[in-house]
């Protein structure tokens, strides 16, 4: 059986920054997984990170299911919202305690159909959530930016980000 | 750290470290079909992993379904949560005839689903499994976290999916992969 589950790319932090981007993503793999370790300071906005694919800052909605230690709840973004990315919830750090982002990207070289993101996020003051990302584009997926929705909002030195290529036979 | 779900952020914290991820077995449709069967699973591997991107013809809220073995008698079960973009909303379906592998149907909106199939050879145990799905569809959508059981001691040899309603599409990708433990 065919071995497949590759690192393309990693980046590690060592001064804060607004996102990390993974650019000229080849097209030989069937998904795309990525995984930032991330540390993000307390903002002013709630830490709302974001996903955008291919640089585009439109066509973007998603649903999400989030819980702190007392509630669930889900929220919807529509292109109507307009968000600008693929909202992320709450994504905080704290000491040396960092978050995790999980994020899959199925079928993304595909040129028919729209693309999908399927993302976790565990965030060390206690929330969770999950999520599912839609971008209304035909398009071969060939950047992913992990970035910000609150314009307070930056990744922290040590913050780590691995794409992985996922290839079936 | 929080707990996290998945194999592979397991390995973050430690547990059930993937040494391996192998690809079993893909089909990627170029016309409907009303199932996708993998059959002669090999015994090689400690866990499954099932990822799919489906489109149906049907555009209905209703489930991409999981059977083993072709047992379709009421050996299984499942709970769910759930966000419909308004809501985290949970439930259970005793006594069924399917697990989930995801939820929401659509022939434009594609849904993602991806399963673990735990310890899938083991026949001293039943079967368990967990699912993290997502359907959006621009102004309505939702994301899935199931688990389900299947009641049954025997390993894991075939796996069928279908659709609750309707046909898979053309371009509805199903990929089976196998994960070994070091």
């Amino acid at each position: 059986m065919p071995s497949t589950y590759t690192p393309i790319a990693t980046t590690t932090l060592t001064t804060s920054a607004t996102g990390i981007t993974f650019s000229s993503i080849p097209s030989t793999y069937t998904d795309l997984r990525i995984i930032v370790n991330y540390y993000v300071a307390a903002g002013a906005s709630g830490n709302i990170g974001g996903i955008k694919i291919n640089n585009a800052t439109t066509n973007y909605s998603d649903t999400l299911i989030y819980a702190d230690s007392s509630t669930a709840t889900s929220i919807l973004d529509s292109t109507v919202s307009n968000r600008g990315v693929i909202m992320l919830w709450r994504m905080f750090s704290t000491g040396n305690q960092y978050g995790v982002l999980t994020a899959d990207f199925p079928s993304y070289a595909n040129t028919t159909n729209f693309k999908n993101v399927l993302f976790r996020v565990s965030s060390v003051d206690g929330w969770v959530s999950a999520g599912i990302g839609l971008y209304q584009s035909n398009s071969a997926i060939s950047t992913i930016e992990i970035t910000r929705f609150a314009t307070e909002f930056s990744y922290g030195a040590g913050t780590t980000a691995t794409l992985y290529g996922i290839k079936a036979a | 750290m929080a707990p996290i779900l998945g194999i592979f952020d397991s390995a973050k914290s430690g547990n059930l470290y993937s040494a391996s991820y192998d690809s079993i077995a893909t089909t990627t449709l170029t016309g409907t079909a009303s199932s996708i069967t993998f059959s002669s699973i090999p015994a090689g591997y400690t866990h499954l992993q099932l990822r799919s991107y489906v489109l149906a013809s049907a555009n209905v809220n209703s489930g991409v379904q999981i059977n083993f073995n072709s047992d379709n008698s009421t050996n299984y079960s499942s709970h769910w949560m759930y966000g419909n973009g308004t809501s985290a909303l949970s439930g259970n379906t005793p006594n069924d005839t399917i697990v989930y592998h995801g939820f929401g149907l659509n022939s434009t909106y594609p849904t993602i689903c991806v399963t673990d199939i735990l310890d899938y050879k083991n026949t001293n145990k039943f079967k368990t499994v967990r699912s993290l799905s997502g359907h959006n569809r621009n102004t309505d959508g939702f994301c899935w976290l199931f688990s389900g059981n299947w009641r049954n001691t025997n390993a894991i040899s075939t796996i069928v999916i279908t659709p609750n309603s309707g046909t898979f599409n053309a371009n509805s990708s199903f990929a089976l992969y196998g994960l070994k433990v070091a």
